[in-house]
Protein backbone atom coordinates (compact mmCIF):
# COMPACT_ATOMS: atom_id res chain seq x y z
CA UNK A 1 0.00 0.00 0.00
CA UNK A 2 1.19 3.90 -0.70
CA UNK A 3 -0.11 6.90 -0.48
CA UNK A 4 2.46 8.97 -2.47
CA UNK A 5 1.79 10.32 -4.89
CA UNK A 6 2.53 9.35 -8.29
CA UNK A 7 5.53 11.02 -10.00
CA UNK A 8 7.06 11.61 -13.59
CA UNK A 9 8.68 8.56 -14.97
CA UNK A 10 6.18 6.31 -12.76
CA UNK A 11 2.43 5.87 -14.46
CA UNK A 12 -0.92 4.21 -12.34
CA UNK A 13 -0.50 0.72 -14.19
CA UNK A 14 -0.35 -1.21 -10.59
CA UNK A 15 -2.45 1.53 -8.39
CA UNK A 16 -5.59 1.12 -7.54
CA UNK A 17 -6.49 3.99 -4.94
CA UNK A 18 -4.02 3.78 -1.89
CA UNK A 19 -3.85 -0.08 -2.97
CA UNK A 20 -1.63 -2.14 -5.09
CA UNK A 21 -3.02 -4.60 -7.69
CA UNK A 22 -1.36 -7.02 -10.65
CA UNK A 23 -0.33 -5.15 -13.48
CA UNK A 24 -3.44 -5.40 -15.86
CA UNK A 25 -5.83 -6.14 -13.13
CA UNK A 26 -6.76 -2.53 -12.48
CA UNK A 27 -8.82 -1.66 -15.73
CA UNK A 28 -11.37 -4.10 -14.34
CA UNK A 29 -11.45 -2.88 -11.13
CA UNK A 30 -11.72 0.82 -11.81
CA UNK A 31 -14.99 -1.33 -14.82
CA UNK A 32 -16.72 -2.68 -11.45
CA UNK A 33 -16.59 1.10 -9.72
CA UNK A 34 -17.74 2.84 -12.55
CA UNK A 35 -20.42 0.14 -13.98
CA UNK A 36 -21.40 0.34 -10.49
CA UNK A 37 -21.97 4.22 -10.21
CA UNK A 38 -22.65 5.15 -14.00
CA UNK A 39 -26.28 6.21 -13.25
CA UNK A 40 -25.51 8.60 -10.35
CA UNK A 41 -22.55 9.67 -11.48
CA UNK A 42 -22.99 13.05 -12.20
CA UNK A 43 -25.14 13.33 -8.55
CA UNK A 44 -21.96 11.87 -7.39
CA UNK A 45 -19.82 14.44 -8.78
CA UNK A 46 -21.96 17.10 -7.63
CA UNK A 47 -21.48 16.28 -4.17
CA UNK A 48 -18.04 15.39 -4.19
CA UNK A 49 -17.07 18.49 -5.39
CA UNK A 50 -19.93 20.81 -3.81
CA UNK A 51 -21.17 21.01 -7.52
CA UNK A 52 -18.33 23.24 -8.22
CA UNK A 53 -17.28 20.59 -11.41
CA UNK A 54 -19.89 22.15 -13.52
CA UNK A 55 -17.82 25.69 -12.89
CA UNK A 56 -14.30 23.92 -13.65
CA UNK A 57 -15.42 21.66 -16.67
CA UNK A 58 -17.61 25.10 -17.72
CA UNK A 59 -14.25 26.94 -17.78
CA UNK A 60 -12.49 24.02 -19.79
CA UNK A 61 -14.89 24.26 -22.95
CA UNK A 62 -14.66 27.96 -22.47
CA UNK A 63 -10.74 27.30 -22.65
CA UNK A 64 -10.88 25.69 -25.56
CA UNK A 65 -13.28 28.04 -27.74
CA UNK A 66 -14.66 25.60 -30.28
CA UNK A 67 -15.49 27.23 -33.51
CA UNK A 68 -18.61 28.67 -34.30
CA UNK A 69 -18.48 28.04 -38.43
CA UNK A 70 -16.38 25.65 -40.51
CA UNK A 71 -15.23 21.85 -40.03
CA UNK A 72 -13.89 20.34 -36.64
CA UNK A 73 -14.03 17.89 -34.57
CA UNK A 74 -12.95 16.57 -31.15
CA UNK A 75 -12.54 13.39 -29.44
CA UNK A 76 -13.45 13.41 -25.68
CA UNK A 77 -11.99 10.49 -24.17
CA UNK A 78 -13.62 8.88 -20.66
CA UNK A 79 -16.66 11.56 -21.58
CA UNK A 80 -19.17 8.60 -20.90
CA UNK A 81 -22.07 10.33 -19.65
CA UNK A 82 -21.61 13.07 -21.92
CA UNK A 83 -21.09 16.06 -19.74
CA UNK A 84 -18.07 17.65 -21.48
CA UNK A 85 -19.07 16.53 -25.22
CA UNK A 86 -22.63 18.31 -24.57
CA UNK A 87 -20.92 21.68 -23.57
CA UNK A 88 -18.83 21.45 -26.53
CA UNK A 89 -21.37 21.26 -29.27
CA UNK A 90 -23.21 24.23 -27.42
CA UNK A 91 -20.56 26.48 -26.81
CA UNK A 92 -19.89 25.97 -30.66
CA UNK A 93 -23.61 26.23 -31.41
CA UNK A 94 -24.31 22.88 -32.27
CA UNK A 95 -21.39 23.62 -35.52
CA UNK A 96 -18.93 21.17 -34.29
CA UNK A 97 -18.90 17.19 -34.15
CA UNK A 98 -17.29 15.06 -30.95
CA UNK A 99 -17.13 11.62 -30.68
CA UNK A 100 -17.44 10.16 -27.02
CA UNK A 101 -15.10 7.80 -25.89
CA UNK A 102 -15.60 5.00 -23.03
CA UNK A 103 -14.28 2.13 -21.71
CA UNK A 104 -17.35 1.64 -19.91
CA UNK A 105 -20.86 0.79 -21.55
CA UNK A 106 -23.19 1.61 -19.20
CA UNK A 107 -21.36 5.33 -18.90
CA UNK A 108 -22.07 5.35 -22.86
CA UNK A 109 -25.53 4.30 -22.73
CA UNK A 110 -26.79 7.43 -19.93
CA UNK A 111 -24.53 9.29 -22.54
CA UNK A 112 -26.48 8.41 -25.35
CA UNK A 113 -29.77 8.51 -24.01
CA UNK A 114 -29.27 11.90 -22.67
CA UNK A 115 -28.16 13.35 -26.17
CA UNK A 116 -31.11 11.53 -27.44
CA UNK A 117 -33.44 13.71 -25.11
CA UNK A 118 -31.22 16.99 -25.52
CA UNK A 119 -31.47 16.47 -29.05
CA UNK A 120 -27.49 17.20 -29.45
CA UNK A 121 -27.21 13.41 -30.97
CA UNK A 122 -26.45 14.73 -34.68
CA UNK A 123 -23.07 16.29 -33.10
CA UNK A 124 -22.13 13.21 -30.96
CA UNK A 125 -20.94 10.12 -31.91
CA UNK A 126 -20.61 7.01 -29.33
CA UNK A 127 -17.40 4.38 -29.28
CA UNK A 128 -16.26 2.24 -26.49
CA UNK A 129 -13.20 1.72 -26.29
CA UNK A 130 -9.50 2.04 -24.49
CA UNK A 131 -7.83 5.45 -24.41
CA UNK A 132 -4.44 3.06 -24.55
CA UNK A 133 -5.40 1.53 -27.85
CA UNK A 134 -7.33 4.63 -29.64
CA UNK A 135 -9.32 3.10 -32.74
CA UNK A 136 -8.82 5.96 -35.18
CA UNK A 137 -6.00 6.68 -37.58
CA UNK A 138 -3.51 9.48 -36.88
CA UNK A 139 -4.00 13.21 -37.24
CA UNK A 140 -7.84 12.66 -36.77
CA UNK A 141 -9.47 15.24 -34.64
CA UNK A 142 -8.84 19.19 -33.41
CA UNK A 143 -8.95 18.63 -30.17
CA UNK A 144 -8.26 16.06 -27.83
CA UNK A 145 -10.41 16.03 -24.17
CA UNK A 146 -10.49 14.43 -20.95
CA UNK A 147 -12.40 15.41 -18.31
CA UNK A 148 -11.51 13.38 -14.76
CA UNK A 149 -10.66 10.22 -16.45
CA UNK A 150 -7.14 9.68 -17.02
CA UNK A 151 -6.21 8.85 -13.39
CA UNK A 152 -8.21 6.05 -14.21
CA UNK A 153 -6.23 4.92 -16.86
CA UNK A 154 -3.69 2.55 -15.78
CA UNK A 155 -1.07 3.37 -18.71
CA UNK A 156 -1.37 6.74 -18.73
CA UNK A 157 1.84 7.84 -20.78
CA UNK A 158 0.53 5.23 -23.35
CA UNK A 159 -2.94 7.30 -23.08
CA UNK A 160 -0.76 10.22 -23.95
CA UNK A 161 1.34 9.15 -26.70
CA UNK A 162 -2.09 7.95 -28.30
CA UNK A 163 -3.71 11.55 -27.60
CA UNK A 164 -0.90 12.93 -29.62
CA UNK A 165 -1.03 10.88 -32.43
CA UNK A 166 -4.94 10.96 -33.17
CA UNK A 167 -4.64 14.88 -33.02
CA UNK A 168 -3.94 16.97 -36.22
CA UNK A 169 -0.42 19.06 -36.43
CA UNK A 170 -1.79 22.59 -34.26
CA UNK A 171 -4.37 20.03 -32.58
CA UNK A 172 -4.86 20.94 -28.64
CA UNK A 173 -4.75 18.43 -25.55
CA UNK A 174 -6.69 19.29 -22.34
CA UNK A 175 -6.79 17.49 -19.45
CA UNK A 176 -8.95 18.57 -16.19
CA UNK A 177 -8.20 16.16 -12.91
CA UNK A 178 -8.50 16.23 -9.62
CA UNK A 179 -4.62 17.63 -9.10
CA UNK A 180 -2.54 19.34 -5.43
CA UNK A 181 -4.17 21.83 -3.34
CA UNK A 182 -1.63 24.64 -2.59
CA UNK A 183 -3.88 26.55 -0.18
CA UNK A 184 -2.73 25.33 3.63
CA UNK A 185 -6.24 25.81 5.28
CA UNK A 186 -7.99 24.86 2.35
CA UNK A 187 -5.88 21.11 2.31
CA UNK A 188 -6.72 20.33 5.62
CA UNK A 189 -10.46 20.80 5.05
CA UNK A 190 -10.50 19.26 1.91
CA UNK A 191 -8.16 16.48 3.79
CA UNK A 192 -11.08 15.61 5.82
CA UNK A 193 -13.79 16.47 3.57
CA UNK A 194 -11.98 13.33 1.00
CA UNK A 195 -11.36 10.89 3.68
CA UNK A 196 -13.58 11.34 6.42
CA UNK A 197 -16.37 12.71 5.15
CA UNK A 198 -16.95 11.51 1.24
CA UNK A 199 -16.74 7.47 2.09
CA UNK A 200 -19.49 7.07 4.23
CA UNK A 201 -21.94 9.75 3.37
CA UNK A 202 -21.39 8.02 -0.05
CA UNK A 203 -22.11 5.18 1.91
CA UNK A 204 -25.23 6.46 3.69
CA UNK A 205 -26.74 7.67 0.09
CA UNK A 206 -25.61 4.65 -2.12
CA UNK A 207 -25.19 1.78 0.47
CA UNK A 208 -21.49 1.89 -0.59
CA UNK A 209 -18.25 3.14 0.63
CA UNK A 210 -15.90 1.34 -1.74
CA UNK A 211 -16.61 2.97 -4.87
CA UNK A 212 -16.13 6.66 -3.22
CA UNK A 213 -13.12 5.40 -0.92
CA UNK A 214 -11.57 4.44 -4.57
CA UNK A 215 -12.19 7.64 -5.91
CA UNK A 216 -10.96 9.66 -3.00
CA UNK A 217 -7.31 7.56 -3.02
CA UNK A 218 -7.03 8.11 -6.81
CA UNK A 219 -7.38 11.64 -6.89
CA UNK A 220 -4.29 11.78 -3.93
CA UNK A 221 -2.15 9.39 -6.07
CA UNK A 222 -2.19 11.51 -9.40
CA UNK A 223 0.96 13.11 -9.79
CA UNK A 224 0.51 17.15 -8.76
CA UNK A 225 0.72 19.55 -11.67
CA UNK A 226 4.66 20.03 -12.70
CA UNK A 227 4.86 16.24 -12.77
CA UNK A 228 1.67 15.77 -15.25
CA UNK A 229 2.70 18.64 -16.92
CA UNK A 230 6.19 16.70 -17.41
CA UNK A 231 3.99 13.16 -18.35
CA UNK A 232 3.07 15.70 -21.11
CA UNK A 233 5.55 16.95 -22.77
CA UNK A 234 7.36 13.57 -22.70
CA UNK A 235 4.46 12.01 -25.17
CA UNK A 236 5.96 15.35 -27.58
CA UNK A 237 3.17 18.00 -26.81
CA UNK A 238 4.85 21.57 -27.07
CA UNK A 239 3.70 24.60 -25.01
CA UNK A 240 2.14 22.47 -21.98
CA UNK A 241 0.73 24.92 -19.51
CA UNK A 242 -1.62 24.45 -16.37
CA UNK A 243 -3.91 26.40 -14.60
CA UNK A 244 -5.28 25.66 -11.31
CA UNK A 245 -9.36 25.77 -10.39
CA UNK A 246 -10.08 26.38 -6.59
CA UNK A 247 -6.75 26.48 -5.05
CA UNK A 248 -5.61 23.38 -6.97
CA UNK A 249 -8.20 20.60 -6.12
CA UNK A 250 -8.49 20.56 -10.12
CA UNK A 251 -6.15 21.70 -12.41
CA UNK A 252 -6.59 22.10 -16.74
CA UNK A 253 -3.55 21.23 -18.81
CA UNK A 254 -3.19 22.12 -22.05
CA UNK A 255 -0.50 20.82 -24.60
CA UNK A 256 -1.08 20.92 -28.44
CA UNK A 257 0.62 18.90 -31.43
CA UNK A 258 3.13 21.38 -33.31
CA UNK B 1 -53.20 -10.18 -35.94
CA UNK B 2 -50.27 -8.79 -34.03
CA UNK B 3 -50.61 -7.95 -30.78
CA UNK B 4 -49.37 -4.68 -29.93
CA UNK B 5 -46.29 -6.07 -27.77
CA UNK B 6 -45.75 -7.97 -30.59
CA UNK B 7 -45.97 -4.70 -33.00
CA UNK B 8 -43.41 -2.96 -29.72
CA UNK B 9 -40.66 -5.11 -30.24
CA UNK B 10 -40.39 -5.53 -33.85
CA UNK B 11 -40.06 -1.61 -33.78
CA UNK B 12 -37.53 -1.64 -31.27
CA UNK B 13 -35.74 -4.40 -33.67
CA UNK B 14 -35.74 -2.76 -36.67
CA UNK B 15 -35.15 0.69 -35.05
CA UNK B 16 -32.19 -0.74 -33.89
CA UNK B 17 -31.03 -2.17 -37.33
CA UNK B 18 -31.56 1.16 -39.21
CA UNK B 19 -29.63 2.65 -36.48
CA UNK B 20 -26.49 0.57 -36.75
CA UNK B 21 -26.48 1.11 -40.51
CA UNK B 22 -26.78 4.55 -40.15
CA UNK B 23 -23.81 4.64 -37.84
CA UNK B 24 -22.11 2.41 -39.63
CA UNK B 25 -22.03 4.68 -42.69
CA UNK B 26 -20.84 7.99 -40.77
CA UNK B 27 -18.64 6.08 -38.04
CA UNK B 28 -16.38 3.81 -40.69
CA UNK B 29 -14.44 6.47 -41.96
CA UNK B 30 -13.38 7.53 -38.47
CA UNK B 31 -13.13 3.85 -37.17
CA UNK B 32 -9.99 1.82 -37.37
CA UNK B 33 -8.69 -1.32 -35.84
CA UNK B 34 -7.39 -0.54 -32.28
CA UNK B 35 -4.82 -2.80 -32.23
CA UNK B 36 -3.57 -2.32 -35.75
CA UNK B 37 -4.82 0.91 -37.20
CA UNK B 38 -5.87 -0.38 -40.41
CA UNK B 39 -9.54 -0.39 -42.13
CA UNK B 40 -12.86 -1.98 -40.98
CA UNK B 41 -15.57 -3.31 -42.79
CA UNK B 42 -19.22 -3.46 -41.98
CA UNK B 43 -20.86 -6.88 -41.75
CA UNK B 44 -24.88 -5.49 -41.68
CA UNK B 45 -25.71 -9.36 -41.13
CA UNK B 46 -23.90 -9.87 -37.81
CA UNK B 47 -23.47 -6.08 -37.12
CA UNK B 48 -20.15 -6.21 -36.99
CA UNK B 49 -17.47 -4.55 -37.70
CA UNK B 50 -14.35 -6.90 -39.27
CA UNK B 51 -10.73 -6.12 -38.88
CA UNK B 52 -8.98 -8.60 -41.21
CA UNK B 53 -6.21 -7.07 -40.21
CA UNK B 54 -6.40 -8.90 -36.42
CA UNK B 55 -8.78 -11.47 -37.46
CA UNK B 56 -11.45 -10.05 -35.21
CA UNK B 57 -15.03 -8.71 -35.29
CA UNK B 58 -16.06 -6.05 -32.91
CA UNK B 59 -19.51 -6.16 -31.86
CA UNK B 60 -22.53 -3.32 -32.42
CA UNK B 61 -24.36 -2.88 -29.98
CA UNK B 62 -27.60 -0.28 -29.62
CA UNK B 63 -25.58 1.78 -32.21
CA UNK B 64 -22.64 1.92 -30.25
CA UNK B 65 -19.39 -0.11 -31.60
CA UNK B 66 -17.41 -1.66 -29.01
CA UNK B 67 -13.62 -1.64 -30.44
CA UNK B 68 -12.15 -3.69 -27.16
CA UNK B 69 -10.04 -6.38 -28.42
CA UNK B 70 -11.98 -8.35 -24.87
CA UNK B 71 -15.04 -8.00 -26.37
CA UNK B 72 -14.28 -9.35 -30.07
CA UNK B 73 -15.29 -12.72 -31.95
CA UNK B 74 -11.65 -13.94 -33.42
CA UNK B 75 -12.66 -14.80 -37.11
CA UNK B 76 -12.77 -18.38 -38.18
CA UNK B 77 -10.92 -19.44 -41.52
CA UNK B 78 -14.35 -19.80 -43.21
CA UNK B 79 -14.99 -15.78 -42.10
CA UNK B 80 -11.54 -14.96 -43.68
CA UNK B 81 -12.63 -16.34 -47.11
CA UNK B 82 -16.12 -14.95 -47.33
CA UNK B 83 -14.70 -11.51 -46.29
CA UNK B 84 -11.95 -11.32 -49.12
Amino acid sequence: MSTARTSVGEDMKQSFGFDNVEDGHKQQKVDAVFHHVAKRYDIMNDFMSAGIHRTWKQAMVAQLNPPKRGHWQSLDVAGGTGDIAFKIVEASGRNVHTTVLDINGSMLEVGRERANKNGLIDNLDFVEANAEELPFEDNTFDAYTIAFGIRNVPDINKALREARRVLKRGGRFMCLEFSEVDVPLLEQFYETWSFKVIPPVGKLVTGDAQPYQYLVESIRKFPNQKDFAAMIEMAGFERVTYRNYTGGIAALHSGWKL
Amino acid sequence: MASPTDINIATIDEGEKAENVLLAGKMLQLLVCPLTKQSLKYDKERQELISLSARLAYPVRGGIPILLPSEARHLEEGDMAKKI
